[in-house]
């Protein structure tokens, strides 16, 4: 595990009007709604909740945090109530974390509070938006204000934003704020413009059209940053010194073209000098050791483009992205998952399968050199195909990530189908996973999905993998079977074992006449259903691995013990 | 379509109007106190970032010199020796210590003076020690902290006679924690380049004398008073004598753990 990432806590007075400022909202609007009677509002909401029996497990690595020494239950949600009234929207969510893995997966974060407050109006051509914003410029390399739970990343934008119809075809907005971090902001100031655009061209038979677009974010730094940033420098040797700024710039210039089946989009994006910790960086002591990992001070660069073409059972999307320097963050000495003012898009496919999914690549936004291609095909009503291929290079070729992934899909009928496919995986475990020495990770997982419907509600489906590799834990073989009974329930039980175990004797741990074991990693799971409420509980032992969400990853420990998810629409 | 980039050039332009800003210039370090800032570090043979850690720490040293006295603690999940270690370098002591001050987000990270005027979490990452080690140097100290080490090298054993002197009321507890650090030892040590079975491991804690939170010396003193504590301590057969030191800091215990004063001690001929 890599980084350092510290969060300050909320100060008292600021969290608290922060905090009550949505609640005044909400009352006021209630007096209104009560004062209008005739007129009534709607009231919506979500309940996301996940709660975590922690059973310790020295055998897989579940051990060692304070769920498992003393804590033994943890659970986060997340309860979010939106209302509309008049044109204004308004809403506010309650988040908690009790003994929470998220944010950390070796430590226990406990917290809640108002996690997120907003109101919305339209008036005419002019849209204004106060409070936690979710939004981004293009497709989010120089801006994205998001949220992932699995990965505790909340970084909305604590501010406001003003959006104004030009045309019905053009669209500028205009933004200003702080990034949110947990029950706290970052000290950085974001603000940002952009212009999106709908241009048709062509005839009326043969229509092209163009979604244009340009950006600019300006995130300026902190007093506290740039002390702490001068005090870091002052320690560098001259060679490794720079002036450090307050203001870095990111522009973004995009464009969607379409015409018939084609679509083909184009980003490119620059950003001025910033500072960032760069753990390659070599860096040369007073002492004359020459050690890795610095501060920097540089400019940046994203090049992002996706082709693709549907028509006649035949579907292609090509993409490449190059990235070199273009880590863009609220606080320069946050790392991993956290502070991300933009967003980079991955550039592999979203696996599913338990083995298929093992290990995934997470962007680089350092410096990284991507393509994909993905062909699909349907031949008739029963046959179809999927190709993907991928590969990831850093900025001197060495090869990070290749993947290519076959998949054939036979639907003979109504009642089953069978699906079926071979992948092969490289991988930098050295980089993604920073393990010195490992080789390059090779995989060949074949898989297999089978689906039968007794009828129009009874349902049996089972997976079949098998991932065979002599590195990092050796072998797997991987089986599920799942039977459905339509609306309510869903039961589930799967097993992943280790059946060809080398995980001591790959990271030189293994002592001698010790013989490794085979472990299994058993799953059951019950699922139930009803109308927009879904709860589950699962018996869970899983393995240590990389966990992405939306294309950023992070590396997680092992799982073991009891989890009970509810999620509910209101 | 001219007016609408012309509407978002001149946003552009109010956004990155204010580019020219004034210059930020990096000053040298001079360190120029009485104060001694403890800086712990917490680190594992299995942590491959660590060695980044401790080569920053050795930079640090060179700069605040006598300013600054350094304990790396093998704890958590990176501290388990490797199958060929000679040496494991975990304590009960140090895993106690890093519950105490709070575990680490992140490694490489170090506690500064038990203090972080701007979080409530004590552990700092990497680029973050030398701002912290600043800012403890820049206040003044409320105590001196002085004393005398006697060491018998036949028997392993010694006494160490502390002293601490107020230099400002101290209206809160005050406790005192010693501990022993031994460098030059010579073990596994993963690194960026691969497991190094001869690193050189350095401050490594061997054992706190006093509890691991530390002992109660005074219940407060007022500016001009004295406190004074002797303590008894013995080596083990492992240990090279003459790579030990004796750490000794007085501190608050409280809401604030605060390390108030700090002094190493050579082990004498």
């Amino acid at each position: 595990m890599d980084g350092c990432y510290i969060f300050t806590p909320p100060t008292g007075k600021t969290r608290l009007m922060r905090h009550i400022l949505p609640f005044l909202l909400l009352s006021l609007f209630g007096m209104v709604n009560s004062a209008n009677g005739q007129q009534q509002g709607i009231l919506s909401g979500n309940l996301e909740m996940n709660g975590n029996f922690f059973m310790r497990d020295s055998l897989i690595g579940a051990d060692n945090t304070p769920q498992y020494d003393n804590q033994l239950f943890g659970a986060d949600a997340w309860l979010q109530l939106n209302y509309s009234y008049l044109g204004f929207d308004i809403g506010v969510r309650f988040d908690m974390f009790n003994n929470s893995n998220l944010l950390n997966p070796l430590d226990s974060y406990s917290d809640q509070g108002i996690g997120r407050w907003y109101v919305h109006k339209k008036i005419n051509r002019l849209d204004i938006q106060g409070g936690y914003i979710y939004d981004q410029i293009g497709s989010g390399i120089i801006f994205r204000s998001f949220e992932q739970r699995p990965l505790l990343i909340d970084n909305a934008l604590f501010g406001v934003m003003l959006g104004y119809d030009i045309t019905d075809d053009w669209q500028i907005k205009a933004f200003s704020g702080r990034q949110k971090q947990l029950f706290d902001l970052y000290g950085a100031t974001i603000r940002g413009a952009a212009i999106d655009g709908y241009l048709l061209l062509g005839s009326e038979d043969k229509p092209i059209s163009l979604a244009p677009g340009f950006g600019v974010v300006s995130r300026g730094y902190d007093d506290e940053a740039i002390n702490n940033v001068v005090e870091a420098v002052s320690t560098y040797t001259a060679q490794d010194r720079f002036d450090p700024q307050y203001n870095s710039y990111a522009f973004s210039l995009y464009n969607t073209l379409s015409t018939g089946g084609f679509s083909w989009y184009v980003e490119g994006a620059y950003k001025t000098k910033d500072i960032y910790n760069d753990p390659l960086a070599e860096r040369v002591l007073f002492n004359g050791e020459v050690t890795q990992g610095k501060l920097v001070n540089k400019p940046g660069y994203v090049v992002y483009s996706s082709l693709s073409y549907a028509g006649s059972g035949l579907g292609i999307v090509a993409e490449v992205k190059r990235t070199e320097s273009f880590t863009f963050r609220a606080d320069p000495f946050v790392q991993l998952n956290r502070g991300l003012v933009n967003f980079l898009p991955p550039m592999t496919r979203v696996n599913t399968f338990r083995l298929t999914a093992r290990y995934q690549a997470a962007t680089q936004e350092l410096g990284e050199m991507a393509y994909q291609l993905d062909v699909r095909y349907k031949f008739n009503k029963q046959w179809s195909a999927n190709i993907n291929f991928s590969n990831i290079t850093d900025l001197n070729q060495q090869l990070l990530y290749r993947e290519i992934y076959t998949e054939v899909l036979f639907k003979p009928n109504r009642t089953w189908q069978i699906l079926a496919g071979i992948q092969r995986q490289q991988y930098n475990q050295e980089l993604y996973e920073v393990k010195p020495g490992v080789p390059l990770l090779e995989t060949i997982t074949p898989y297999m999905e089978f689906l039968y419907k007794f009828s129009r509600r009874k349902a049996i489906r089972a997976e079949l993998q098998l991932m065979s590799t002599d590195q990092d834990y050796g072998s797997w073989l991987f089986g599920l079977a799942e039977f459905t009974m339509a609306p309510h329930w869903t039961f589930t039980v799967s097993d992943m074992f280790n059946f060809d175990p080398k995980k001591k004797e790959n990271s030189g741990t293994l002592k001698p006449g010790e013989k490794e074991k085979a472990i299994h990693f058993p799953r059951f799971d019950v699922f139930y259903t009803y109308r927009s409420n879904r709860f589950s509980l699962s018996y869970v032992k899983q393995v240590e691995g990389v966990v992405c969400t939306g294309g950023i990853c992070r590396l997680e420990p092992a799982f073991s013990g009891v989890k009970v998810t509810v999620n509910s629409t209101f | 379509m001219k007016r609408y980039f012309s509407s978002l050039l001149i946003l552009t332009v109010i956004l990155i109007a204010g580019c020219d800003e004034k210059d930020i210039s990096i000053p040298e370090v001079v360190p120029d106190s009485e104060k001694k800032v403890l800086i712990e570090e917490f680190t594992g043979v299995e942590c491959v970032n660590c060695p980044q850690g401790s080569a920053e720490l050795e930079n640090l040293l060179g700069l605040y010199s006598e300013n600054l006295i350094a304990v790396s603690i093998h704890a958590g999940i990176f501290s388990d020796p490797y199958p060929d270690s000679q040496h494991d370098f975990r304590t009960e002591e140090g895993t106690s210590i890093q519950e105490y001050v709070g575990n680490p987000l992140g490694w490489p990270s170090a506690v500064v003076n038990r203090h972080n005027p701007s979080g409530s979490s004590l552990q700092l990452g990497l680029n973050k020690w030398a701002g912290a080690i600043d800012e403890a140097l820049s206040r003044d100290p409320l105590a001196s902290l002085g004393g005398t080490l006697e060491f018998d090298r036949s028997t392993r054993s010694g006494k160490i006679n502390l002293r601490a002197v107020a230099l400002e009321n101290v209206r809160s507890p005050i406790y005192v924690t010693v501990l022993v650090t031994e460098s030059h030892i010579f073990d596994y040590q993963l690194t960026p380049m691969g497991l190094d079975p001869n690193y050189e491991h350095k401050h490594v804690l061997r054992k706190v004398i006093t509890p691991s939170s530390g002992e109660r010396l005074v219940d407060e003193l007022a500016i001009g008073e004295v406190a004074e504590r002797t303590l008894n301590f013995s080596f083990d057969e492992s240990w090279v004598i003459d790579n030990c030191d004796i750490v000794a800091f007085i501190h608050f215990n409280g809401a604030s753990k605060e390390v108030i004063q700090a002094e190493e001690f050579k082990i004498p001929n």
